[in-house]
Parts: C-alpha cells; structure tokens; sequence
C-alpha cells in the first residue's frame, strides 16, 4: 500500500472556503463572483429562448416531465428505459415550483429557463474547481468565463438536455469531494450528488475513473478506509434504484428469457426492457474513430471545430498536457483525466448525437485554464499577469471574427415553431390526429398558447413504431390523420422509420401553411382525399 | 387496502431511516477528522494528582483473578494513590481463596492496597457487589474492572491528566474484544465494540446522554454516593447508572484510543452469547421502564435515550421485516413506488455489512492484527445469521421481561424464592446466571 501512495501522494487542497490565503484576494473574489455570474447571465440568457430551435429531444423531456408531474407517470408514451427518468424528474419539479409549463412561455421557454439555472449553478462549481485545482484566482476566471461565452458552449447549454442536467450534479458531486479537509458525509453526498448525475444521463459514468481516483487520493488519508466505500456504497445504492424499478415492474430483464422465467417468473407486459435498452443504446455504432467518416469525425469537422476552434482544439490538447504534467503533478492529472475521458467517450466508435459535446465542455474550459495557469507561473513577470487576460482576450476576438457569437444573438429560428403551434391552436380542430415532430408535442398537448389542447398530436416516431399509437390510435391507416407539421427532415425520417401511415397521408395532404425564421423551416399539411 | 399500503411503506420508510440513523453513528467517529483527534490520549500525562479505587467484582473466577489482580497491581501509577477492592459474595469460597492467596503473596512482596471484601446479603450480582465496594472506598474516582479484563497499564495516568485538565466528573475509555477470529459470530461482536466505543459513545456524548459501559468507566466517588451508588435491581446497572449521570446534568467525557483500550474476550458459545444478549437488552427494557430517562434535561437526550434503550427491539423489527421486504419485491402486487419503498430496509442491512466489512479492515489494522483472507467472506456469510440471533436476543428478553412481571404478580411465594436464589449477574458468569434465571422463572 505504501508504494501505491508513494506513486499517488495526496493533492494537497486547500481547505475548504479557503479561497486564498489573503484576505484581500478573497475580498477580491467575493466581487469576482457577481461579475462571472452577471457575463454568464447575459451571454447565456439573451436571446435564449429564441435561438437555437427547438430540439425534439426538449420537447420529450418536457414531455415526460409534465407526465411524471401531472399523471405520476415516466413517460406519455410506454416507458422503454432509454434514459433513467432523474432529468425529467427534477424539470417536473421545477415546472411544479413555478406553477406550470406555461410560466414563461411555452413549455420549452420553461425547461430552457431551468438550463439557464443550472449554468449559472454550474460557473461557481467550475470556478472553484479550476480555482482548487491550479491555486490560481485568474485561472477560476477563466474557466468560468470560458464556460459562459464560448459559442460552442453557449449553444448546447441552452437546449433543454439532460446532459446538462447530469453536467450540474457532476459538478456539485466533485464540488463536495474537494472540500479538502472534508466530512465524511460530504463525501457521502458527493457520491449520492453523482448517483443523481447518472440517473439523470448514463454518460456520466465515464467520468467514474477520475471520480475514483479524487475520492481515493484526497479523502483517504481523512477517512481511512471509509472513504471509498464511503462515496461509492450511497453512489451505487441511488444508481441501484433504477434497476430495482425495472425489476419490480417485471421489466428488468428481456420478455421470454429464460433465466427470468425460472428465477422470478418476471416477464415484460410490454414487451420493453431495461436490459435491452441498455444493450441496445451500447452497440448503436457511429464508425469506427480510425475511420474519418464516423460520427465522431463528422460532428467535430462540421459542428464542434466550426462552433468553437479554440475551446475543443485547445481544451483537448491542454487535457493532454496536463494529463503528461500530472506525472509530476497530480492535480493537473486528475484535470487532464476529466478532460480526455469525455473525449475518449465521444471518440470511442459508438453513437454520437452533436449534443454529446456538453460531457467535455466544463472540463475542457478547466484543462484550458489550468494550463494557461502553469503557463503564467512560468512566464517572466510582466508577461504573468497579462497572460490570462490575454488569452480571454483572444478568444473573444476570434469569436468575433468568425462570427460565431453573432446567431447566438441575432438570430430567431424558433420563432417559426412557435407560429406553426399558433396556427394549429388557432384552425385545427381540438380533436384532430396530428403527426408531429417531438419539439411541439408538448406546446399541442397543453391548453391554452391561443387554442386547446390537442390530445391527439403524436410523435412521428411513435406513429411509426409504437403499436399503442400505430395501431391504437391509427388503426394503421393514414386517413386517421389530419395534420401534419412538417420539418425539412422530416421526409427521410419517415422513409428511414418506414413510417407508411405518415407517409401516405403526405402524399394525400396539401400544404396549409408554413414559415421560415433564420434558415428554420417549418410546413403544416391538412390530409385531404380521404 | 390502500390504508394497509400506506402503512406499509411508513413502516419501511421508519425501519430504512431507524438503520440509516444506525449506519450514520457507526461511522460518526470517521465525520471529522479534528473531532476524532480530541477523543484521543492525550500527548503527555500530567502530575498524578487524583487518588483511584479500583473495584474488581468477580463471580466464580478462580481461573483468572489472580492474574487479573497481578495486573491491577502492575498499573503505572503510584500505589499510594490507588486503592484496589475485590469483592466477592461469601459463597464463593473457591474464588475467595484464589484472592486470600495472592494478597497473601503481595503482602509478602510488601504490597498492602489490595483487599478483599465480600458480602452475604442478596441480591448475589455484580452492581450489588459494586455497592459493596463503594461503600469502603476511600479513592477520589472509582473505577471497575471485570476479571477477565487486560487494562492498559497507563490507563490510571490517561484519566488522571483527562481530570485534571478538563475537571472531568465522569470519564468512559475504551473497551474492546480482541478475539475476532475465535468463532463464526466473534468477528461481527467485536465489531459491535468497535464502533460503539470507538464511534457511537462519542455521540451519546455530544448529545448528553450515555449509557456507560460496565469496565473502564471513572466516576467521582461523591457522585456515586450522592447518586445512592448504583441499580441492585437492574440488568444493565452500568447504562442505568449513565443515564442518572446525564439525567443530572453531568457532562460524560468519552476516550478512546485503539492503543489504549481495555481488551476483552467474546462470549465462548452461541448459547452464551445469547444470554448476554438477552440480559442486556433485558437491562436496557428495565431501564426504559424504570423511566429515569424521562427525567434528562432536553428533548434530544430523551429521544435518544428513548432510541438507545428501544433499539434492540427496532433492529429484531427490521429483521423480521426482510422476508416481507423480498416477497413485497418479487411476489406481491403492490405499487411499483411502495415495492420500492419496501425494499429501502433491505438496503440499508446491505449498507451496514459494507460498514462491517471495512471495520474488520479498520479493526485488524489498528491494532496490527494479521488477517486471514477467510476473514471477510465469513463475515459476510455470517452477517444475518448475527444478525437473527440479536433479533432473537431482542424478543426473548422482551418475552422474559413480560413472563417475569406475570409470575411476579401471580405469586408473591415465587418472589420470596427469587430473593432466597436471586440473579447473579457478573458478566462472565453469565452462563449459569441467565440458567439461574429461567429455572426461577420457571418455578
């Protein structure tokens, strides 16, 4: 054991609250603060709810969100354990505690004024934790600043993600386990905080090696042996509860396997599983990263590098150097494995949506400021102090050169989503069967916005696939649907999805409406020649 | 239905956060780190100040009390401030001429602070035979010791620098079994030691309310007699006696340092450690029902001592609540929320075994202890099976509590018999004492 730690020595962090050692700098800091908080309110707030549109994966979660707070149910549709359900939980209590979905505008407007929270939470976790872990006032800064103003992050962060919201208990998780001097249960909190973190997105468990590795050095020499089973033990029994959730409700295990047969007699009603959820999120491949054209390579080619050279280039080499540093060094070890991990996780060949990037973008900003921090102790005097302010400096520039900064701003593609919403409110009938893209399911299901309620708008990808909806609701027939709202990709997704009814009501439909807001597009169809 | 669904999920939410409450003093020790420092030795001893009596009851010992007198006498204090006591009950004369022996051969060695009392008057127990020596003894602080007990010899000068220092009034030190690999169920009793005097006392002390522990325990001897000595009725004379010191406002000082801790050994036999148990939880009852817990001064003492003295009975529930617990989870069709709920119990019996676990690690490691690699998968195969057997524990002293009070007022002959053969209660002689007593009981 001795030679392990020899290798491994503790991180040394200051202790906890203890920004600094003078109290001029944490007089300093205490200003810091409201100022990092004020840049990430603005840089992040304005213009949100208009810019980017509406992903469809806001509105399922908004969607299941409203479910669990007004029905006591995960999902309106069957629950197939694609996601455990802690995201949406704690959107559902927000829109509780707010008074509903419509409070400050439609329900998305909700969910993203929940993102604008959790970045606002998430700019002092990121401070502190850049700020314990380089020692540096200005490196805390400029992680944070980095946080609130990169384009890249800027533009993911708002969506309504649960990766977002898993981003906001990892954060606090690793905020409670770098309380230096620390309790033990902090560290029981720290681990429950990432118990949550996984629930709410599985992704997090990549982070686990890092996690691990700052429990076991900076608490054991507090705690003993405890301090690993400490953390870990209330992680594993929060993450446990889902898939006791899917055992009690005979859904654990694939229908008709035999080992469930034999043990429990458990078997799915539905026909949905934990099990091959799982295996069935873990083998959806995007190429292999060798390969230039997996996803990985994609998304960073024509997504992330153009969003944000800076932030995803200079992040993932500075994780790189601080992962060599921190041979030497362990803190920068440990900062240089939260950078590369997500990255790995990205890289690793299996499926990549854009919005993925947000489980690297905290510790990207961390790796940048660390670095750049080690950099400035090293610098001759002058050049020390304007080293941080200068690389701020030029990052704000290139963003402006490239124009990166100016959609975020300017732009207002949702706007055509919400007219489209407003037309259907205002001449379809609150009966009508409408095939729908996810984004504005909830915006149809719920009164008022100018109209009713419309029970029967679906999910195109449930028209396609789920029988309750494809059979129960449309008998499998097309003339059972009267609208459709239409997005320019929509098309392939039918035809990927084999999605006939829907198909088939388009080609007997005639284009009603439609509206275009900043390169978004968006058409309404009334099915005609039943 | 839906009322006997709610019960249920209360009754699993009481049980889940009765074991988490549990879990959380096992490892109160382990919270703060400069906390943990305070409860230790101190650094460097002050003057020998304060005068000791030190009473050694023992019950049919002649194996063992020459020795342990031997090491009463070897303590690193000076003699002239320590007075030594083993009282014994007048019956015993196998004992008793074990003892005359050996102060017959200190005395040849010129060593005089060791002397014999003995007593023939019932009730024949070990706070009977406390009350005795009390009576004749002329320290400042008295202390026990049980006849099987190896204290650290440097024990006296630890309290003594702990009262002088901080004008301690009551100070409880560490005691521990040491053998952990003897017999199946050793390993989890020791563990039960460990972390209620390593960890939980120390928070029955920062709430006020501490059920002392039977050796090792200083008490200013004006207290003792102010407070009539201790309970000659009572199983557990050494909580109750605790509790009258909390009851009275008397701040308890906790210490414990692994390298300074009284050893004992475990119970040899099942059936042994079954009667311990009982008699303690049996103690704890009488304590409960006696009600001088209802006399501390706050309300955060009394719920805990209320906790404390019911937990036996809270830990035979949450036994006997797992079976309910695993068909609630697979069997039964109950909502999916209170299944969950249900199951809370079962998880938190899971989180103590890993508590456990890493004890036996802490354990072994702190007093260099070689560990054989069979010792954690035995503890862990190990762990309900101990577990039953404390339920069981806990209901037989409920039930004997009960049968007790029904023979009693039945029939006051019985009584009369009872006083003619009472219960002797010297922990070490429990065999036959809790045999005594159910042969009494049973008529």
């Amino acid at each position: 054991m001795a030679s392990v730690e020899m290798l491994l020595p503790r991180l040394r962090l200051p202790r906890a609250w203890d920004f600094a050692p003078r109290t001029q700098t944490r007089a300093a800091e205490l200003l810091l603060m409201p100022l990092l908080l004020a840049v990430a309110l603005v840089a992040h707030g304005l213009n949100m709810f208009s810019y980017p549109l509406a992903y469809g994966d806001e509105g399922i979660y908004m969607a299941q969100a409203l479910s669990v707070l007004r029905e006591a149910r995960l999902a309106p549709y069957t629950y197939w354990y694609d996601h455990a359900p802690a995201g949406w939980f704690l959107i559902a209590g927000w829109l509780g505690l707010t008074g509903g979905p419509l409070t400050f505008g439609d329900p998305i407007d909700s969910g993203r004024m929940l993102m604008l929270l959790l970045h606002l939470a998430m700019v002092p976790l990121l401070y502190r934790m850049a700020r314990k872990l380089s020692g540096s006032i200005a490196a805390g800064a400029l992680a944070a600043l980095l946080f609130s103003l990169s384009p890249l992050a800027v533009f993911y962060q708002r969506l309504v993600l649960l990766d977002t919201i898993m981003l906001f208990w990892v954060m606090l998780s690793i905020e409670l386990l770098l309380d230096g001097w620390g309790r033990l249960s902090r560290l029981v909190l720290s681990g429950v905080c990432f118990g949550i973190a996984a629930l709410s997105k599985e992704t997090a468990v990549f982070l686990l090696p890092a996690m691990l590795l700052l429990t076991w050095q900076q608490r054991r020499a507090h705690h003993g042996r405890f301090a690993l089973l400490g953390w870990l033990v209330p992680m594993l029994l929060v993450l446990s509860l889902y898939p006791l959730f899917a055992l009690l409700k005979h859904e654990l295990l694939p229908a008709g396997q035999a080992i469930g047969f034999a043990i429990f007699s458990i078997r799915s009603d539905h026909g949905v599983s934990l099990i091959d959820s799982l295996k069935w999120q873990a083998t959806r491949s995007g190429g292999s990263v060798f390969s230039l054209d997996s996803m990985f390579w994609q998304l960073v080619r024509e997504d992330w590098l153009p969003r944000d050279p800076l932030l995803l280039a200079g992040g993932a080499l500075a994780s790189g150097l601080n992962l060599l540093r921190g041979l030497r060094e362990r803190r920068a070890l440990l900062a240089g494995l939260f950078g590369l991990l997500p990255l790995f996780y990205l890289a690793r060949g299996g499926i990549v949506f854009d919005f993925y990037i947000l489980l690297a973008l905290p510790f990207l900003c961390l790796n940048i400021a660390l670095l750049a921090a080690w950099l400035a102790a090293r610098s001759p005097r002058a050049a020390a102090s304007a080293l941080i302010p200068a690389l701020l400096l030029a990052a704000l520039v290139s963003y402006l050169a490239a124009g990166s900064l100016r959609p975020l701003y300017a732009e207002q593609p949702d706007l055509a989503r919400r007219e489209a919403v407003a037309w259907l409110k205002q001449h379809a009938p609150a009966g009508s069967r409408i095939v729908v893209r996810d984004d504005i399911w909830p915006d149809l299901h719920e009164p008022g916005l100018g109209g009713p309620a419309f029970p029967h708008a679906h999910s195109h990808w449930k028209v396609a696939s789920d029988p309750m909806i494809r059979d129960g609701v449309f008998h499998g027939d097309w003339r059972r649907v009267d609208f459709l709202v239409l997005t320019p990709e929509m098309r392939r997704d039918f035809e990927a999805t084999g999605n006939t009814i829907a198909l088939e009501a388009l080609a007997h439909a005639r284009n009603v409406a439609s509206w275009t807001a900043d390169g978004a597009q968006i058409e309404i169809w009334q099915v005609e020649q039943k | 239905m839906s009322i006997w669904l709610t019960l249920l999920a209360l009754l699993s939410l009481l049980l889940a956060a009765q074991s988490a409450y549990a879990a959380a003093l096992m490892l109160y020790a382990w919270e703060d780190e400069a906390r943990q420092e305070h409860n230790r030795v101190p650094a460097s001893f002050a003057p020998p100040r304060h005068s000791f009596t030190v009473l050694l009851p023992a019950r049919h010992e002649e194996a063992v009390i020459q020795e342990t007198i031997q090491r009463v006498v070897d303590l690193d204090y000076p003699r002239e401030l320590v007075q030594a006591l083993v009282v014994i009950e007048a019956g015993d004369t196998g004992t008793i001429a074990k003892v005359e022996q050996k102060l017959a051969a200190l005395r040849r060695q010129g060593i005089g602070h060791v002397r014999l009392l003995t007593f023939a008057e019932p009730p024949i127990n070990k706070p009977h035979g406390l009350n005795v020596g009390l009576a004749q003894a002329s320290g400042e602080v008295v202390t026990i010791f049980d006849a099987e007990d190896e204290p650290h010899p440097a024990i006296l000068h630890v309290v003594n620098t702990i009262m002088a220092r901080e004008n301690a009034p009551v100070v409880q030190c560490g005691v521990q079994l040491m053998n952990y690999a003897d017999r199946w169920f050793s390993a989890l009793n020791v563990l039960e030691y460990f972390f209620w005097f390593k960890s939980r006392m120390h928070y029955h002390a920062t709430v006020g309310m501490v059920p002392l522990g039977g050796n090792t325990v200083f008490i200013r001897r004006d207290l003792l007699d102010s407070l009539g000595g201790w309970d000659q009725h009572c199983l557990t004379e050494d909580a109750e006696i605790g509790i009258r010191l909390s009851a009275a406002g008397l701040p308890i000082r906790v210490v414990y340092d692994d390298a300074f801790v009284t050893k004992e050994e475990t119970p040899p036999t099942v059936e042994q450690f079954v009667k311990q148990r009982t008699r303690w939880n049996q103690g704890f009852l009488q304590v409960l029902l006696k009600g001088d817990w209802a006399r501390l001064p706050a309300w955060p003492q009394r719920l805990l001592a209320l906790y404390t003295l019911a937990f036996p009975l809270f830990q035979a529930l949450t036994m006997l609540y797992l079976p309910v617990s695993i068909y609630m989870m697979l069997a039964a069709k109950v909502p999916v929320l209170v299944a969950m709920l249900s199951s809370l119990p079962l998880y938190m019996v899971f989180i103590q075994l890993g508590i456990s676990l890493v004890g036996l690690l802490e354990f072994t490691r702190v007093h260099g202890l070689r560990r054989s690699w069979l010792a954690t998968p035995l503890l862990v195969l190990a762990y309900l099976p101990y577990q039953w057997l404390l339920s069981f524990a806990a209901l037989r002293a409920v039930w004997r509590q009960l049968r007790r009070n029904n023979s009693w007022e039945k029939t006051a002959h019985i009584g009369a018999h009872r006083k003619a053969r009472p219960a002797p209660v010297t922990r070490d002689a429990l065999a036959t004492t809790v045999l005594q007593i159910e042969e009494i009981a049973n008529g």
